[in-house]
């Protein structure tokens, strides 16, 4: 993953203001390049600091009540520690899951190894509860796993107890973040030119030292970063903790949700509470994103003459084959398919299954019950308008986040050092709120009027738009930043105005770059389940909540096959995204 | 430490990286390896460094092969373009690092001052490499190397990464160095002023094979191919056709005109030849074996020289001149001996068509 934190060669832009002028720049310019700071204030940060400031007062005055009260209180106490608790779990076994992957990718050759390493973007477009739904149907105690397995060794009980424990909480999350391990180890890896263990073995290094001495200090910032990442992603997890989990286990974001859904609240108790809960959550995850920029700051080396890495075939004849070492990595190949590829093929098995008295059969009925408009009582509202919905906020976010990602890339793109951090952090603060919090803090800013938004679909598109933001954001700067400044100098230089340059040069050189970012948005959205939840009325369920309204009552079928369409989907957008090419789309 | 190559061919896939190479060094020998990018240099320093194997072929270090050898046993110091020092340790540590899996009666403090002393850079143990200049980076590498006491050197392309000042003034350090320890060494290179500057001999290398392996003095003056001709130095080379042949004088006609040559090998009138002359072996106005007028269409100023480019009947010749006061568009008349014009041994290549050269 590139982010925007780590460091590069030096801008070529050198304007002592810390935004572009390109000498005499079009009349508006500064105007527009405000929009997306505009958006963020009003949508993110004001919401956000009335959100904190509720949880910091009673009576009106200045009050550390609540912070007190939930710090004291054993049960938020509990809370707490099990958050970080199952992040931490879930961050162990994602590098466990992730990093014999990164090796083999670095280290062999093999078919289609270019579309395991692009799949290892999925996570991004996979929707969460589709993971938890696939968890249910695989490992649940009528899972495909366990009916197997009791069918295989004659057992009456499930033998594994993996859905609504910890355990499974922790291996969902690392199907969701192993990915992200397997991308950063592998990029630093392949970036560590071979020479460098060359140089050691030459002096005298046997093979365990070089990677002791010098493999091992080289990729760790790649590792650390990685899992800083995963465990900040893991700490702010809602859908895979609420259905996994199965309302067992609470974390600060399974907590304020609760609080905030629970109608029965005359003295907003719960709002005081979550919203004091939402800022000690924010304190926390802002630490450890400040940790993880920092870890990003450490990629500082980069060899510029690199030496490819030399590959070895992963297939190399039965002899090589049953060899103790490659032994172990058939073995690790089988657990993470099981891992990866079984509760998708589960989802995909069961939205064509019918439960009948005497058995089952395959069917099409749940497509054709999702996509017909009958009222259904768990939803209060048809599946079909859940799809809908889906779409539509999903055009609506990208519409938004898009162009005004695009505008606030193109300025961090140009900016010098001092200037690029401060955009950087206020970047960083979006993707350290969790979906959650976004939407208590719409919830609490904008329900009176003059802008009283709660329970309207543009809510929704605005929890949206801010949360895909960050992404988008991240996704296009490496674009922009490879957009040689020259080009334009010499369009100008040449006799094109700034808006013909930005026209004819700029925007059809990073056109690739634009699709892919909104390909990459669309999905996100889509996939988009908590904020969702929070600000969902009859009328606004989308896909993710309608499959998590089934899966709460254990209904299956209806939502494997809505789970489907969204992993259609996803699969689209990610076979653009491979066609566009890996380089259009740096995560 | 004698180093021998016999008949190494190496292939990565389809491309045929070294054919059947054989090379001898003597101990405490510096040979250059010289040769355009992609002919093979790296591939044949990392097989004496032992990370990769030869497909055919063997590696002899003093008669005994080292096939087998792993290349942490080889022995061998290395130091590569661009350093690949550990980033993350000091420079102490980085050329301590290889003390660590030798047994020495030495302190490793004392062999790392010693080293840091022969290199000049004594003081800066506790910078990290990223603190130092692109010299002084290459200097450690150098030091990190040489500190287990190898018995051989590879050096790959070690100064390419440098300005030229730099370039001349370390060139000829790690000479003195090599000098002082007798140490048997391969310095690949691709610029053939560097090797002809540092080399006791030099192998010219093109397309996976060596054309010549010889002193500076033979590479330079007796090139056994067009493509060592063409490599090494500056000069003429002219195409032309066999006049006349008596005994070991030839007469060619090249260009528009008649030379007079020597020639040691059997030639044929209507044979078509290669002849070289190198710029500084023709004299301006002065009588000589082989005249021919033209004039300077082009003059680069060299401080003490000028280089000069003289269109005449048809060929353009390079001239070194130590006459000063020239003038684009002045008539010269250039001349030149017999034996200055040397007959280059007809390559693998046939000659190619003869025309006007640009
Ligand atoms: N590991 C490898 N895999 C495939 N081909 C290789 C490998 N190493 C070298 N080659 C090929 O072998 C040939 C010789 O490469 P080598 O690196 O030895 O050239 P070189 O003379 O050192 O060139 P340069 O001056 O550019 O460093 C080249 O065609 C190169 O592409
Ligand atoms: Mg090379």
């Amino acid at each position: 993953m590139g982010f925007l934190g780590r460091k590069g060669p030096p801008l070529a832009y050198n304007s002592p203001l810390p935004w572009p002028t390109h000498g005499r720049g079009v009349q508006g310019e500064g105007l527009v390049l405000l929009l997306p700071l505009l958006f963020l204030i009003v949508f993110f940060y004001a919401p956000l600091a009335n959100l904190l400031g509720e949880g910091l007062t009673q009576d009106g005055s200045f009050s550390l009540e609540f912070i007190r009260k939930i710090l004291t209180d054993d049960y938020f106490q509990y809370v707490i520690l099990f958050t970080l608790w199952q992040a931490f779990l879930s961050t162990l076994a994602s590098i466990a899951l992730g990093l014999p992957l990164a090796y083999i990718l670095t280290h062999y050759e093999f078919p289609l190894k270019r579309v395991v390493r692009s799949l290892t973007i999925v996570p991004f477009v996979l929707p969460a509860i589709t993971v938890a739904l696939g968890f249910a149907l695989l490992f649940g105690r009528n899972g495909y796993l366990n009916q197997f397995l009791m069918h295989l060794l004659g057992l009456s009980e499930p033998p594994l107890p993996i859905m609504y424990s910890l355990a499974g909480i922790v291996l969902a999350h690392a199907f969701y973040n192993a990915p992200i391990i397997t991308r950063t180890v592998h990029a630093a890896w392949e970036r560590l030119d071979p020479r460098y263990e060359e140089s050691a073995r030459a002096l005298g290094a046997s093979r365990f030292y070089v990677f002791k001495d010098v493999t091992l200090p080289m990729i760790l910032p790649g590792l650390l970063s990685g899992a800083a990442l995963v465990f900040i992603f893991c700490f702010l997890s809602f859908p895979i903790v609420l259905s996994v989990g199965g309302g067992r286990f609470s974390t600060i974001e399974v907590e304020i949700y609760t609080r905030v859904v629970t109608r029965l609240d005359p003295q907003f108790l719960n709002y005081k509470i979550g919203a004091a809960l939402a800022l000690i959550g924010l304190t926390l995850s802002l630490g450890m994103t400040y940790i993880y920029l920092r870890l990003q700051g450490s990629f500082a080396r980069q060899t510029e003459h690199l030496r490819p890495r030399p590959t070895l075939p992963l297939f190399a004849g039965i002899k090589d084959f049953l060899r103790p070492t490659k032994l172990l990595l058939w073995f690790y190949v089988l657990g993470s398919v099981l891992v990866f590829i079984g509760p998708i093929l589960a989802i995909i098995a069961d939205s064509f299954w019918e439960d009948t008295p005497t058995g089952g059969r395959w069917t099409l009925r749940w497509y054709a019950y999702i996509f017909t408009p009958n009222y259904e009582a768990l939803l209060g509202d048809s599946p079909m308008q859940a799809i809908l919905n889906s779409v539509s906020f999903g055009l609506g976010a990208t519409a938004i986040a898009v162009p005004l990602g695009l505008i606030l890339a193109y300025v961090i793109a140009r900016l010098r050092w001092a200037g690029r951090r401060l955009f950087d952090t206020l970047l960083m603060a979006p993707l350290a709120t969790s979906s959650i919090v976004v939407a208590f803090a719409l919830l609490r800013a904008f329900n009176a009027p003059p802008m009283r938004l709660v329970g309207t679909a543009t809510a929704v598109i605005i929890a949206h738009s801010v949360i895909i933001f960050p992404f988008v954001v991240r996704a296009l700067v490496p674009i922009l930043e490879n957009l040689d400044q020259r080009l334009v100098e010499m369009a100008r230089s040449l006799g094109a105005s700034r808006w013909r340059a930005l026209r004819e040069i700029e925007l059809p050189l990073v056109a690739t770059g634009l699709i892919a970012g909104s390909i990459f948005a669309f999905a996100l959205s889509l996939g988009e389940m908590s904020a969702t939840l929070m600000l969902a009325r009859p009328g606004l369920n989308t896909m993710p909540v309608a499959v998590y309204r089934f899966l709460s009552q254990h209904s299956l079928g209806a939502p494997s096959a809505m789970s489907v369409v969204m992993i259609v989907v996803s699969a689209l957008a990610f076979l653009v995204l491979e066609r566009l090419g890996e380089k259009a789309l740096k995560l | 430490m004698r180093i021998a190559l016999r008949n190494i061919t190496k292939r990565f896939g389809a491309t045929l990286a070294l054919e059947n190479i054989s090379l001898e060094v003597s101990d405490g020998e510096l040979v250059a390896l010289v040769g355009p990018s992609g002919c093979g240099k790296t591939t044949l320093l990392r097989l004496v460094a032992g990370f990769e194997a030869p497909d055919f072929g063997d590696i002899l270090f003093d008669g005994r092969s080292v096939l087998k050898v792993p290349p942490e046993r080889r022995g061998v110091g290395l130091v590569f373009q661009h350093y690949a020092l550990f980033p993350h340790m000091t420079v102490f540590e980085n050329v301590a690092y290889g003390l660590k899996f030798t047994r020495s009666s030495v302190k490793v403090e004392d062999r790392v001052h010693e080293l840091l002393e022969l290199v000049g850079l004594t003081g800066l143990e506790r910078r990290m490499p990223s603190e130092l200049s692109a010299g002084q980076q290459q200097r450690v590498a150098l030091a990190r190397a040489l500190a287990p006491h190898p018995k051989v050197l590879l050096l790959d392309e070690p100064l390419s990464a440098l300005d030229a000042k730099l370039r001349e003034r370390l060139r000829l350090e790690i000479k003195k160095i090599q000098r002082a320890l007798k140490i048997t060494t391969l310095y690949v290179t691709h610029d053939q002023e560097e090797a002809l500057a540092v080399a006791d001999r030099i192998a010219v290398m093109s397309a996976a094979h060596i054309e010549q392996i010889g002193t500076p003095f033979e590479v330079y003056s007796l090139p056994a191919t067009e493509f060592v001709a063409r490599f090494i130095g500056r000069g003429n080379l002219l195409t032309g056709r066999v006049v006349r042949r008596e005994g070991n004088k030839v007469t060619l006609s090249l260009g528009e005109s008649m030379f007079q040559a020597h020639c040691g090998t059997q030639l044929e009138p209507g044979q078509w030849v290669t002849a070289l002359i190198r710029p500084e072996k023709i004299r301006l106005n002065q009588p000589a074996e082989n005249t021919l007028r033209g004039k300077i269409i082009g003059i680069e100023f060299a401080g003490d020289t000028l280089w000069l480019y003289v269109h005449a009947a048809g060929i353009t010749v390079v001239v070194k001149s130590g006459v000063l006061d020239l003038r684009e568009g002045d008539q010269v008349q250039l001349g030149f001996s017999a034996s200055d014009l040397f007959l280059v041994p007809s390559g693998r290549t046939p000659p190619p068509t003869p025309s006007p050269r640009e």
